[in-house]
């Protein structure tokens, strides 16, 4: 069943119900257009450029409409929703999806000819990626802390995250993206979009929720629930704030992994990837329990 | 000079692309004539610093290729359509040549706009902006890789087989255009086609195997097989290749025979004394 609706995902990543509400607006849109005044850096230039063609896919259209569901809903009534609402495993599904859409567009320009010749190189391109990833993680970490502050005032207010602990569903979508990226870049089969969404999706379930290990999980849900009075009864051992930090280590690394793939100095890379290494894994350390 | 090439060799395992190769450049369109596996596409790509030489020294627009700030310098004057664009499919045509400006580093979002539109006007393809890449013939891509070779008016434009796949129409419409950037910029070009060599060409370099055969205008390349080329009412012994042509006679190219109807070469005859008579002489004959 995931895998069906991973491969629709893709199907649906593919059309551009776009292309033909643009050729209508070129000929109606006066002129000139709305246009950011002058000249941005390569990196920023190329996020605008991915916005723009991203924002009206279809799987972005889905998640803004879930977002907005979120918006519209009034406050929740018990300490589960409360928690899932502002970092829940719904918000993994997200994280998947940005990972489906930069796994699948993110290697078009792997080992093309005709960009080798331009100036801007391939690391200013994966430089592109991470603008528009870190917009994307922004966005999801403006409306959280927004969702969080109409959640609180109830019962389960003390098992809410606090501000570095909101950064969980951000830093998610970033990593997932890095993972996208990596993907598209060092595996460049069809079949390595699904497997590694699969593998994600496995990454996350197969530590469980009640183990030890469940912290270096990319999601983590932290709070343990009693069904049978509704409400939350104990945080899960291990640190969240600490699981942050391991996740936001792992989105470093994913950068520099994909930077070290395009050609150019190295050293500085591989100095910066030891020392994050050392990082995460000293986080993950100290998430555990 | 604008292109300077000296003793550059470049292999790939055990074939030698480019054999100490040497050539210099000025403004104008140069073409580039030979069979395939001559070497243009490899002297195109070092050219447009995508491949570096194996041994020699290039210098282009007066940068040397093999120091990265150069290197960067040369990229921001060079215009380059490779042999296959590899152009994405689901892409529009317009998100294309803004996706290649940006990384020409055309990041004033009103400026790139204005330019992409005068591309695209240029190579006729503004009437296709919002179709898919997908849906586009292969003439219509070969533009349309044209249209991003031409963006911010390079100083060298780079150009392998752009003609190909072009209709009759739209080729016309090509010579237009490149002769005309060609009137105060560097424009290299690599074809199989010798009309458009004739048409447009300051310069001609006959290439095989790596090396230069011939270095000329076209109408020394012509004049190159003077004597070479008669006609017939049938194929002669000395004749390495012949065809009946259009009027019924046969038109031969080789060592004509004492008497002969010695006719006025054209630039594909040259290039068939040059090039085509090795090639004959590997090939099989045709039974007819």
């Amino acid at each position: 069943m995931e895998i069906l609706v991973i491969v629709g995902l893709l199907l649906l990543e593919r059309l551009r119900v776009d292309l033909p509400l643009r050729r209508w607006w070129a000929r109606v849109a006066p002129r000139p257009t709305f246009a950011v005044a002058g000249a941005v850096p390569v990196p920023i230039a190329l996020a605008g450029f991915d916005v723009r063609r991203l924002l009206p896919r279809v799987l972005t259209v889905l998640a803004a409409l879930l977002m907005l569901r979120l918006v519209l809903a009034g406050r929740p009534t018990d300490a589960y929703s409360g928690v899932n609402e502002t970092v829940g495993f719904y918000w993994a599904l997200v994280g998947l999806g940005v990972l489906i859409v930069v796994a699948t567009v993110g290697g078009r320009d792997r080992d093309q000819e005709l960009l080798a010749a331009a100036p801007a190189d391939g690391r200013t391109r994966v430089r592109g990626w991470a603008v528009t990833l870190l917009l994307a993680a922004l966005t999801i970490y403006a409306f959280s802390a927004w969702r969080l502050a109409r959640v609180s005032g109830g019962s389960y207010d003390a098992l809410l995250p606090n501000a570095w602990e909101l950064a969980q569903v951000p830093l998610m979508v970033l990593g997932g993206g890095l993972l996208g990226l990596l993907v598209a870049r060092l595996l460049p089969v069809w079949a390595a979009v699904p497997v590694a969404t699969v593998a994600a999706i496995m990454w996350t379930g197969g530590f469980g929720t009640e183990d030890g290990l469940a912290v270096l999980a990319p999601m983590y849900e932290w709070v343990k629930y009693n069904d049978s009075d509704s409400g939350a009864t104990a945080l899960i051992p291990g640190s969240f704030a600490w699981h942050n930090a391991y996740l936001a280590g792992l989105c470093g690394l994913g950068l520099v992994a994909a930077l070290l793939r395009e050609p150019g100095r190295r050293l500085a890379l591989v100095v910066t990837g030891a020392v994050l290494t050392g990082a995460t894994i000293a986080a993950a350390v100290l998430a555990l329990p | 000079m604008t292109v300077r090439v000296q003793q550059v060799s470049k292999r790939f395992g055990r074939t030698t692309a480019l054999d100490a190769f040497s050539v210099a450049l000025g403004s104008g369109v140069t073409g580039l004539l030979g069979p395939n596996g001559a070497g243009k596409t490899t002297l195109l790509r070092i050219l447009a610093t995508v491949l570096p030489p194996d041994e020699g020294s290039v210098r282009v627009l007066g940068l040397d290729p093999s120091q990265p700030a150069d290197r960067l310098e040369l990229r921001r004057r060079l215009g380059y359509l490779p042999q296959d664009v590899g152009a994405y499919p689901g892409f529009s045509v317009r998100e294309f040549v803004d996706y290649v400006a940006i990384l020409k580093e055309h990041t004033d979002r009103r400026a790139r706009r204005a330019e992409v539109d005068r591309v695209l006007e240029l190579v006729d393809l503004t009437g296709k902006a919002y179709a898919r890449i997908r849906s586009l013939s292969g003439g219509m891509r070969r533009r349309l890789g044209l249209a991003q070779a031409l963006l911010g008016s390079p100083d060298l434009l780079v150009l392998d087989e752009p003609a190909a796949g072009l209709d009759p129409h739209q080729r016309l419409r090509f010579r237009e255009l490149v002769s005309a950037v060609g009137t105060d910029r560097c424009v290299v070009l690599s074809t199989h086609q010798t009309d458009d060599v004739a048409a447009l060409c300051r310069d001609v370099v006959v290439v095989n195997a790596g090396r230069v055969l011939f270095h000329g205008t076209p109408s020394e390349l012509a004049a190159s097989a003077a004597g070479r080329v008669w006609r017939s009412e049938q194929r002669e012994p000395g004749a390495t290749l012949a065809w009946v042509s259009g009027d019924g006679s046969t038109r031969q190219i080789g060592s004509p025979p004492p008497g002969a109807d010695l006719v006025d070469p054209t630039i594909e005859d040259a290039y068939l004394v040059l090039v085509g008579a090795k090639a004959l002489d590997d090939a099989e004959p045709i039974a007819v």
